[in-house]
Parts: structure tokens; C-alpha cells; sequence
């Protein structure tokens, strides 16, 4: 019988638990690190996506003291060290002497035809120690991020 | 000692239906007695009950394929339970087929759901080219398609 609990329980996990399950960036979204009610979450799935290839798009956007700003980052870039960690890319940059912004992204996962995307970009103005960070997580077909910008381009 | 070990064992082996006839006998000598240690005690009303259905077996000798025995009734529990674990998956299997096929557009604005597709969808579609192209001014505009400013 505890076999059958066991069975059950297993099952009750499974169906609960969300695409990007398992990466430290997860904590964000299900609004553990900061309130949801401070932040703007977007979640797109099914047959909107396909002109993208994806079939999954969750994003959150938020603003936050640089130091939070920074963790996020952090834990962003160990998803994409604990995952599949090729093709990441991080970039810092300023525009005009008064905009600046870090970009980070990397592919977190790749199960069969499925792939999964984290991208992390942090904006601010002059010397704020405010940042407004956005973070997204995708899955699809899309074989990679530089496609998936080509797909946006058209 | 060895007995009480013994009868330990065979209960946990009745229980799990692997018990041949004869070891079942032994379990139910054993459970008639009234001196039976305190932790066994709760099986005693089960295998006297067993025992007592045993005894009501009438005259006719039935071919031994046709006799309903404790055991194969523990057996069919195990059967309906793993049928119910199979359907279980079944419906667990296709509801998370039908949810990840599910349509989903919703957006939550500090908290607030919204459902209104276009704004979702503008919302979506900034973000992802802001992330793609770097953009630095995006931000401020999503917010203000957003908010009406």
C-alpha cells in the first residue's frame, strides 16, 4: 500500500510542478525572492508561440536595488553553469554616457526537440542604484536565441 | 521466541500474499489463541474472521481451482489497486497533455491579472525583442503602453 501512496504522490509532483522547474531562477517567479505583487509576470502558451517556434514564454520584469539586481544575475548564470551551459552569453553595455544595461543569456536545457532558454538584462539610467531587471524563460523548437531574434526580426 | 519471529514474519508475507495454504493454517492456530503480544493483537479479529470463513467450507469437495481462497482475495486487492494506480497515470497523463497543449495568455501587472490578449501579447513581444536587440529604451515604453501614460 505505501508503494501505491508512494505512486500517487510521485504523480500529484509531477503534475504540479512548472516548465522551469529545478532552476535556481525559479525561486523568482513563483515570487519566493520578491512579491509578486511588485512585478509584472507574462506567461504565453500554445499556438501564439509557434510563429516563434516556442511553446512556452514566461517572463517577469521588476525593479530592484542593484544589489538584488546583481543576485538575480548570479543565480541566472549558475542555471546556465548547472544546465547546458554552451552557447552563453553575457554582455554589459552603455549607450550614450547615460543608459547602461547587462545582458546574460544562455540555453538552460535540451530535451529532444525541446529546448529551453533563460535570458537575464538588467537597465538603469546614470548613477540610480535602481535597476529595472527582466527575465525570461522560453522553451521550444527554437534551436537557438540567434534564431529566435531572426524569427522576431520578420 | 523463534515462534513469535516466525509468526512476525508470516504475517508480513500473508500481507503481502506470498503465504502458501499451510502457512496460512499456522497463522490462523496462531491468532486463535487469547495470549498474543500486544503489537500482533490488531491482526487477531481479521485472522480469526479468515479462520472462521475457512471452517464454513462445506462437504462438497470442490476441484481446488474452484475453492475462493484468503489468499487469491489479497491478491485481487493488489490487482485493483495497481489497475487504479494505471488509471490514475492515465488521467494524470492526459491532463498534463491537455494542459501543456492548453492555450495560456495571462499577465499579472504588479499583481493584477490581466487576460486582454493584445496587452499580454505587447507585452511578450517588447520583452523578448528589448532581450534580443539590447534595448535600452524599450523598458520605458512597454511601461508606458502598458499604464496608458
Amino acid at each position: 500500500m505505501k508503494k501505491v501512496i508512494m505512486m500517487f504522490l510521485m504523480l500529484a509532483a509531477s503534475l504540479s510542478a512548472s516548465a522551469q522547474t529545478g532552476l535556481k531562477i525559479n525561486d523568482l517567479f513563483e515570487g519566493r525572492i520578491i512579491s509578486q505583487e511588485k512585478m509584472v509576470e507574462t506567461r504565453v502558451r500554445g499556438k501564439t508561440l509557434a510563429k516563434y517556434q516556442l511553446t512556452y514564454y514566461r517572463s517577469v520584469r521588476l525593479v530592484v536595488a542593484k544589489e538584488e539586481a546583481e543576485r538575480l544575475l548570479q543565480l541566472v548564470e549558475a542555471d546556465g553553469k548547472d544546465h547546458f551551459a554552451t552557447g552563453s552569453d553575457r554582455s554589459q553595455k552603455t549607450v550614450f554616457g547615460k543608459e547602461h544595461s547587462i545582458t546574460f543569456k544562455t540555453q538552460v536545457r535540451k530535451q529532444g526537440e525541446k529546448n529551453c532558454f533563460l535570458c537575464y538584462q538588467a537597465h538603469w539610467r546614470g548613477n540610480t542604484t535602481e535597476r529595472e531587471v527582466t527575465v525570461i524563460y522560453m522553451e521550444g523548437s527554437v534551436r537557438s536565441l540567434e534564431q529566435l531574434e531572426e524569427l522576431l526580426k520578420n | 521466541m523463534n515462534n513469535l519471529l516466525r509468526i512476525r514474519t508470516l504475517t508480513d508475507k500473508f500481507f503481502d500474499g506470498d503465504t502458501t495454504p499451510k502457512e496460512e493454517q499456522e497463522l490462523y492456530d496462531f491468532y486463535r489463541q487469547d495470549d498474543i503480544p500486544e503489537d500482533l493483537r490488531s491482526n487477531r479479529e481479521l485472522f480469526r474472521d479468515l479462520a472462521a470463513l475457512g471452517s464454513l467450507t462445506p462437504s462438497v469437495h470442490y476441484p481446488p481451482s474452484t475453492i475462493h481462497h484468503p489468499l487469491s482475495t489479497y491478491r485481487h486487492r493488489w490487482w485493483i489497486a495497481a489497475a487504479a494506480v494505471v488509471l490514475v497515470l492515465l488521467i494524470g497523463g492526459a491532463t498534463l497533455y491537455h494542459h501543456q497543449r492548453t492555450d495560456e495568455c495571462v499577465a499579472y501587472i504588479y499583481g493584477e491579472r490581466v487576460t486582454d490578449r493584445d496587452v499580454v501579447l505587447s507585452e511578450m513581444q517588447k520583452t523578448m525583442t528589448a532581450m534580443t536587440a539590447d534595448g535600452s529604451d524599450v523598458v520605458e515604453e512597454q511601461l508606458k503602453a502598458m499604464f496608458g501614460d
